[in-house]
Parts: structure tokens; sequence; C-alpha cells
């Protein structure tokens, strides 16, 4: 089947609802990945750097970044400056998914390195659809590994 | 030693020769006579004796007549000198001498030059009085500045000096009154008035007072030359009460920039915090349809009692409900991302520049011009003055009028849409006018705020449309106003005043 092994998504979100919702349509997309979400930044870098109990980062499987901005502790725009920052890490895709559209958050991303950023819409259809297109758009995008 | 004066000398002399001559001839006569020795001699002699001595006589005659000029003279002279002299200590001046005689002319004329100086000097001084005076009142410090030196300084200058006297200041070195942090403007001044002898503008300088408290003053100075030399004239104002208010002001302004920092975090917050939830509401309502759609087919193909009327009960009410809530959902989405977009435009950046208005309509006009084709609606654009305005901004807002005007069309006629402007002093004021469903007066109080729509039902739209029109148009310094159409016309007239281009001044 497929030579590189199966994207692992590792989602910071506060809110419980967004990502039950997020995990919902990524699963009706059939895709294969493997979702592992955390509730705040501070969950994410601790797992990154290792500090979590059972699951922890492995540098040779292909991971993705997906990000809120606003959340409790570290927020997104920090893990995303220190993801970016850091030689072990900056190879790794980094996508916003955020419900603000504000222009200087998108700037903000962008200028720290972010890959992409996905507003999430209020309307139902229209957010499902980005997550739909964000997933299929993971499908067919390469991921770099360390070897 | 000294010989008397001519004036006694002569008469002296004419009265020595006269009495001379008498005396000697007398005695050459007598002795003649007595002696009888030559009597044709002596009859000779006799006539010539008489001639000499009538000659001694004159001579005695004229010294009298010199005298008796001389005293009278010299008498009125002296008047004249001591009248003259009298007069110069100030005291009113005596009558004058009588008589027609040139010494009494003399005398009058003194007196009548003296009457006309007297009368000169106190006009003189009466004006320089004036113009003392009118220093003195000067409601700021008036300062004359000759060779380093204070030469004059009026009452006001004392008192905000607060000097104990005039006398203290007058004489010293005025820059010892500025400021060290004032001293370098000030000197760069000077130098630069010295190379033009122009007078220079006002700066703003600290000066030390008296007490050693220090003084806002606002100065303006101008050199000018008078009998004494070159001078410089300085004249300060207190500017203690601005400089308070300007301080008031810029804590104001630091305020109402952290307020509006609040603010703006408020709105972020609010688009993300109040958005969160929604996204929620609508996802799960969504699942809830879905689900319920699931529940509704296995109702319909169940057998269970009460499966049938289960299902006409919720079949209807459950996707109603479900409506419900999307529709407030969208609603209040709608408003936070009204809330959003005038907190951006109240952030974003104007560049003013001088606009051909016309074309801009233009443009607009023909953006639109396939709906106004559609509604058979006529559009006019008069040739409109240009304005001082940023595009961006005013494209939005003329924008956002004709919009409005297509949206709030009256179903009764065609649409016309008239844009007319004027010029006016420094402003331009553009109108636009239709004929649609127009505005009450009652109601055009409310029109400019936000989220306010007149009619909900007619057309889609969050009630931002004239909030963001005007919100662009007094960022640019302008004012926004509707008014009624005048001779009951129906429809509404919306006018934007802007500044005017500024080529066109």
């Amino acid at each position: 089947m497929r030579k590189q092994p199966s994207i692992t998504l590792l989602m910071a979100e506060d809110d419980d609802g967004h990502a039950l919702l997020v995990e919902d349509i990524l699963a009706g997309t059939g895709l294969p990945y493997r979702l592992i979400r955390f509730s705040d930044g501070q969950e994410i870098m601790d797992f990154l750097e290792g500090r979590r109990p059972g699951e922890n980062y492995e540098p040779h499987l292909p991971c993705v970044l997906l990000l809120d901005i606003r959340m409790p502790k570290v927020d997104g725009l920090e893990v995303l400056r220190r993801v970016k920052e850091n030689p072990d890490w900056r190879l790794i895709p980094v996508h916003m998914l955020t419900t603000t559209d504000d222009p200087r958050d998108v700037a903000r991303c962008h200028e720290l390195g972010c890959n992409s950023y996905i507003h999430k819409p209020v309307d139902y259809a229209k957010f499902s659809e980005s997550i739909r297109r964000l997933g299929l758009f993971l499908e067919v995008s390469k991921v770099p590994v360390r070897l | 030693m000294k010989l008397p004066p001519l004036r006694i000398f002569i008469p002296l002399l004419l009265l020595a020769f006269g009495f001379g001559l008498i005396v000697f001839n007398y005695k050459l006569f007598t002795r003649f006579g007595q002696d009888g020795v030559e009597t044709r001699i002596a009859a000779n002699d006799l006539a010539r004796q008489q001639f000499v001595i009538s000659l001694g006589f004159l001579g005695l005659a004229c010294a009298g007549l010199w005298f008796g000029l001389n005293w009278s003279i010299t008498r009125r002279a002296n008047r004249i000198i001591a009248d003259t002299r009298l007069m110069d200590t100030g005291q009113p001046p005596p009558p004058p001498l009588g008589g027609s005689d040139e010494l009494a002319q003399i005398s009058r004329a003194f007196r009548d030059a003296h009457l006309r100086l007297t009368e000169q000097d106190r006009v003189l001084r009466m004006r320089e009085e004036r113009y003392r005076n009118i220093i003195e009142t000067i409601p700021s410090m008036v300062c004359v500045n000759r060779n380093g030196k204070l030469e004059l300084i009026n009452d006001y200058g004392v008192r905000l000096m607060r000097a104990d006297s005039r006398e203290d200041l007058l004489g010293t070195d005025p820059f010892l009154f500025i400021h060290p942090d004032s001293l370098p403007a000030v000197k760069e001044r000077l130098r630069a008035m010295r190379a033009t002898n122009q007078p220079v503008g006002t700066l703003e300088e600290k000066l030390i007072r008296c007490d050693g408290t220090l003084v806002d003053v606002e100065a303006v100075a101008a050199p000018f030359t008078d009998d004494q030399g070159s001078a410089l004239l300085v004249i300060f104002n207190d500017i203690t009460a601005r400089k308070a208010a300007e301080s008031r002001r810029e804590a104001l302004a630091v305020e109402l920039a952290e307020k509006n920092r609040e603010l703006e975090t408020l709105i972020y917050v609010a688009s993300h915090d109040l958005r969160s939830p929604l996204v929620n509401i609508q996802g799960f309502s969504r699942m809830i349809e879905r689900d319920w759609k699931l529940i509704d087919s296995a109702l319909s193909q169940s057998d269970l009692p009460g499966a049938a009327a289960l299902r006409e009960k919720v079949g209807v009410s459950t996707p109603k409900a479900l409506g419900f809530i999307s529709a407030g959902v969208m609603r209040l989405d709608g408003l936070l991302e009204g809330l959003l977009r005038m907190s951006r435009l109240g952030r974003q950046a104007i560049q003013p520049r001088d606009l051909d208005t016309t074309t801009l309509v233009n443009d607009i006009l023909r953006s639109q011009h396939f709906q106004i084709q559609q509604l058979g609606a006529t559009t006019r654009v008069d040739p409109l003055p240009r304005c001082h305005a940023d595009p961006t901004m005013l494209n939005q807002a003329l924008g956002n009028l004709l919009d409005n005007a297509i949206k709030y069309r009256s179903p009764d006629r065609p649409l016309d849409i008239h844009v007319s402007g004027r010029r006016q002093e420094d402003v331009v004021i553009y109108e636009v006018a239709d004929n649609g469903l127009g505005i009450a007066p009652e109601h055009q109080q409310k029109i400019f705020e936000i989220f306010h729509r007149l009619n909900p039902s007619l057309g889609e739209g969050q009630g931002l449309g004239l909030t963001i029109a005007q919100r662009c148009v007094e960022r640019m310094g302008g004012r926004i106003a509707v008014l009624s159409r005048p001779d009951d016309q129906p429809g509404c007239l919306f006018t934007i005043t802007l500044p005017r281009a500024r080529q066109d001044t």
C-alpha cells in the first residue's frame, strides 16, 4: 500500500468540541491518520520534549502539528515559535487551525514560519469543507522525516 | 588791563572830546580877549572858537543821546533776558514787553516761540506717555535687550519674573533668566536673526524667575535700530495654562490609546472566544441533525407502537429547532464579523491624496452595471469637484451609499440615482440622491448606529453599511449626513463633506 507510514497529527486544541468535530470530519474522509490531541500548548511541548508519560515524540515518524492560537498556559504562537527555533523540530510542518481570521495573526504566524493558516469558520458546511481539504492536502503532501 | 566795553568807551570819548573842546577854546578866547594884542586875528579866532565850541556841545549832546538810548535799550533787553531765563525754568511766561519797537517784538516772538515749544513738548510727553501706557498694559512680557543687557521691561514682565522691582531686572544679562534646556535653541535663533536681521516666530522656552521657579513661555523677537544703535525687542507670553492643558491632553491621549488597545483586545477576544462556542453549536447541531436523520429513518421502518406518532411529532419540530439554532448562530457570527470589520477599519492606515471623485463614482457604478441594467435604473453623475481623501475609504463610503440606494429602491418606480457635488470654501460636498423608499425624518437619527436596520426584512445585511461609511468619512476628517429630499420628493439624500483637493486651493 503506502510506502510512507501514515502521518501522525499532533493537535493542540483547548476546546473539546472543536477537537471532536475535527476528529469526526477527518474520520469521515476515511484517510489513515493517527491523531493525538493535546488540550493546550504546554501539553504538546511536553510531548515534543519527551516529558509526557507513555506517548512521546519519535523523530523518525512523520508528523504534522495542528495548532490553535488562543490556548491556556502556552498559546499556539509560542508553540510555533519554539518549534521553528528548535533545529530538531523545525522541519515539522505546522498548520495553524484557529477561529481568528485577523490579518495580524495571519501575518504573525507566517513570520514565525507556519506552513499554512486555516480559519475555522462558524458555518459548519464551510468548517467541515476546510478540515476535509486539509486532510486531503496532508494526504498528498510529503512530510520530511529524520532518517 | 581790560578796556571798558565799546558802548561805554565811545560816549565817554565823545564826552571828553566835547568838554575838552569847550574848555580849551573858552580859555583861549578869554586870554586873547583880555590881552587885546591882536584883535584882527582875535576876530577870526572868535569865529573859529564859536564853531569849535558848538562842535564840543554837539559832542556832549551825542554822548547824552548815546547814554540815554543805551540805558533804555539795556533795561528792556535785560528784562527780555530775565523773562527768557524765567521761562526756561518752566515758570509760566510773564507778559511780553509793551510797545511796538523791535525789542518788544523780540520779546513777543520769544514768548510765542516758548509757548509753541512748551505745547510741542506737552504733546510729545503725552504721546510718549501713551506709548508707555500701551507697553505697560500689554498682557505679555515686553523686553528690550541692548548690548547684552536688559534695557526695558514692562510691569507685566516684572510681575511674571516675580522681581521685587523693575530696577532689579534692568541692566542684567537676559541669558541669566533662560533655562539651560532652552538656551541652545535661543542662541541658535539669535544667530539666525542676526544673519537675516528679520523678526523670528514663536519659540517655546523655559524661564527661571527671580524666586527660582520656572515658567513656560512662548517668545517672539524682532531686531530694531534707533538713535542708541541696534537692539532686540522680545515679547514673552506665559503659556503655563496651555502647557497644563497640553499635558492633560497628552495624558488623555495616552489613556485613550490604552482604552483603544483594551477595546481592540476585547474585539479580538470576541472574535475568537465568542466564535469558538459558535463552531461547537453549529457543528454539533449538524451532528444532531445527522443523527436525527438516522433515527427518523429507523422510526419510519419501525413497527414499534407509537413510532409513527413520534415521527410525526418530532419530524417537523426538530429540523425547525435546528434551523433556528443555525440561523441564530449565523446571525451572531455576522455580528461578530461586523464588530471585527469596524475595529479593523479603525486601525487601517489612511493615505489621503487628491482624488478625482467623478472617475471613482463612475468606477463604482460600472462594477454594479449589471444589476443597474437589470433593474432598469438610471444613474446620473455630474462632474464632481476633486477632494483630498483616502481612495479606499472614499470608495467604501460612496460604494455603501450606492449599494443602499440599489438595495432600498422603491418597487413603485424605476430607480434613479443622482450624484452631484459642489465646492464650498475649504470643503467639497457630495450628494447622493435616490428616489427609493427614503428614510422618515424620525428614523434619520438611528441609521448610522451599528447593527441598526430599518427594514430587516429587506434583503440581507448586518446593519453596517452606513456605520462603515460614516467611520470612513470621519476618519478622513469629513462628515456624512442624511437629509430629507426637498419638495417632498421620494427617496433619500446623503451628503458627504470632505476637505477639498490641495491642488485646487
